[in-house]
């Protein structure tokens, strides 16, 4: 028997604004995430995996609207919650990594200046001890110069490093769950390895809850333990990742299996 | 044998002294041998600052080498003057990683496809006679037609890409150059794209230099594989043979990340021998020893 899910998605519908001539890019998805699991969003580009992912931390552009269903987490209604509440919430319950980290990284601050942020507001330490946790964070990662990489801005890093860089910034307050939007669609097969490596070590170590979204279903099948495919909007086909490679169902998922066969 | 290249060189100076003298520099190409034979597709596969695009861009004339030779169907190109370099040119073209940016915004898909006409001097009999030749490579990069008046912006990450492939192609090229060409987008957009580049190779007589971080995406469209690590080629063979027996370290380590998506911790950086040279194994698989 699971335990109670962490995050939970019911019957999502996502459209655009009535101007736009009302089209739905998510339709009536269902998922759940438990805790101390990697759950992985499969889907080529344009099905609304990106849209899901910012609608969990109520980020979607104006000209979309969550139509229909409901979100919880931890047991809580979060479509309730008022923008200071879902601004509490963001870093501190549920974080995010952006595919592009060059352009999620303001460009004139320096990396420990922006993880310092997150800590200033979610967390209560003294400078002393802000600065010394910024610095366990990106050795955390993986980052062999943490002194160095603090003090950089980010385009002095290369695309592996601020990678590490912003999940280090995504871990800083602790929180239960990471969304991690294609972390390594931009980088080099072998960093991509290390870093979906990275991500199954800090999910031993801090107990995270991770959704991963991602286009390769080959990156997550030795990380997932539970794998949704959507296409169109719609979530295909959903399991265990070990049943979901035995037996795809549905056509699209076959597809996706053939390319990294 | 459409390209070969012989000790191929070229190093940038990152630091300077306060002469102007460079004091250090990146070996972005150092000694490279590499044959390409026409029908035959060549995929260079190597991590980011491995000095693959280097390559193509010597190749293209766009920067020239240090030292070393460039033949292009036996004619040594490598240090032409750009006048001189025209007409080998018109046979060779690129088609970049990124489809976003390599589409000029304010041109129509018909004044892309045309401006590649212009500018390698190519011309048309009639206007008519350009129109068509618009027409049949849209078909052949499985496009609509009757899309010529529209913007880039329009379509999506694949379609683009299509339309770049198609743009390459006005001029008849004998070799083309894909550099990281379907690295943005999806992956099934990726086997699509791959697709079309094998079947438009059997309609149109081309060459492919595929140049690519991802072992997986270059085993259906190459026949040879170099693997470039620093500058240097450590490893060459044939796609089939590089696959059952990957040799140096190096390519073990593109392997299991590309094919079986598992990391392999590099203890310290390989060590390239400064005598070292590309040996036989057998099998006409080639590794730096």
């Amino acid at each position: 028997m699971r335990p109670e899910s962490l995050l939970e998605i019911k019957n999502l519908t996502i459209g655009l604004s009535e101007e736009a001539e009302n089209k739905t890019i998510v339709q009536g998805l269902s998922l759940s995430i438990f805790p101390k699991t990697i759950a992985a969003l499969v889907g080529g580009s344009g099905s609304g995996k990106t849209t899901t992912g910012l609608a969990v931390l109520r980020l979607l552009p104006p000209v979309m609207d969550i139509t229909q269903g409901e979100i919880t987490f931890q047991g809580k209604d979060m479509l309730n919650y008022s923008i200071e509440q879902m601004r509490q919430l963001r870093g501190k319950e549920i974080a995010m990594v952006f595919q592009e980290p060059l352009y999620a990284f303001n460009p004139v601050f320096r990396i420990g200046q922006q993880m310092e942020e997150v800590l200033i507001y979610h967390c209560s330490l003294n400078k002393q001890q802000r600065e010394q946790r910024i610095l366990d964070l990106l050795d955390m990662v993986g980052i062999t110069e943490p002194q160095r990489v603090a003090q950089s801005y980010p385009h002095q890093l290369s695309g592996g490093m601020r990678q590490r860089a912003m999940i280090a910034q995504a871990i800083a307050a602790e929180p239960q769950l990471i969304i991690a939007d294609e972390p390594t669609s931009n980088l080099d097969v072998t960093l991509q390895a290390h870093i979906m490596d990275l991500f199954r070590k800090l999910k031993e170590r801090l107990n995270l809850s991770i959704l991963l979204i991602t286009h390769d279903l080959g990156v997550v099948t030795h990380l997932a333990d539970d794998i949704f495919v959507l296409s169109e909007g719609r979530v295909v086909e959903s399991g265990p990742t070990q049943m979901i490679l035995a037996k795809p169902q549905h056509r699209f998922t076959q597809e996706l299996m053939e390319t990294f066969r | 044998m459409l390209l070969k290249l012989k000790g191929l060189k070229k190093y940038f100076s990152i630091k300077k002294s306060m002469w102007g003298t460079p004091k250090s520099f990146v070996r972005a190409v150092d000694e490279v041998d590499l044959t390409i034979w026409a029908g035959k597709n060549l995929s260079i596969v190597g991590e980011s600052g491995s000095g693959k695009t280097t390559i193509a861009r010597l190749i293209l004339g766009l920067i020239t080498c240090d030292s070393g030779q460039i033949f292009f169907e036996g004619n040594e190109i490598g240090h032409l003057s750009n006048k001189d370099l025209r007409p080998f040119r018109q046979q060779m073209q690129m088609v970049f990683q990124d489809p976003y940016s390599s589409l000029d915004p304010r041109f129509t898909i018909y004044e892309i496809l045309k401006e590649a006409t212009t500018l390698n001097r190519y011309h048309f009999q009639t206007s008519l006679a350009m129109h068509r030749r618009t027409e049949e490579l849209l078909s052949a990069v499985q496009l609509k037609t009757d899309i010529l008046n529209r913007y880039p912006h329009e379509f999506s990450g694949g379609e683009r890409q299509r339309i770049a492939i198609a743009r390459a192609l006005m001029i008849n090229p004998k070799l083309l150059i894909l550099d990281e060409a379907v690295s943005s987008l999806d992956v099934l957009v990726q086997e699509q794209i791959i697709r079309l580049l094998l079947e438009i190779q059997k309609n149109f007589g081309l060459t492919y230099l595929f140049i690519s971080h991802n072992l997986r995406v270059v085993r259906k469209i190459s026949h040879t594989i170099a693997v470039m690590y620093k500058g240097k080629i450590v490893e060459l063979a044939s796609t089939q043979e590089i696959f059952r027996n990957p040799l140096h370290p190096y390519t073990q380590e593109l392997f299991a990340a590309a094919i079986h998506y598992q990391p392999v911790k590099r203890i310290k950086d390989y060590e390239i021998p400064e005598d070292a040279v590309l040996q036989d194994t057998g099998n006409e698989h080639f590794v730096l020893q």
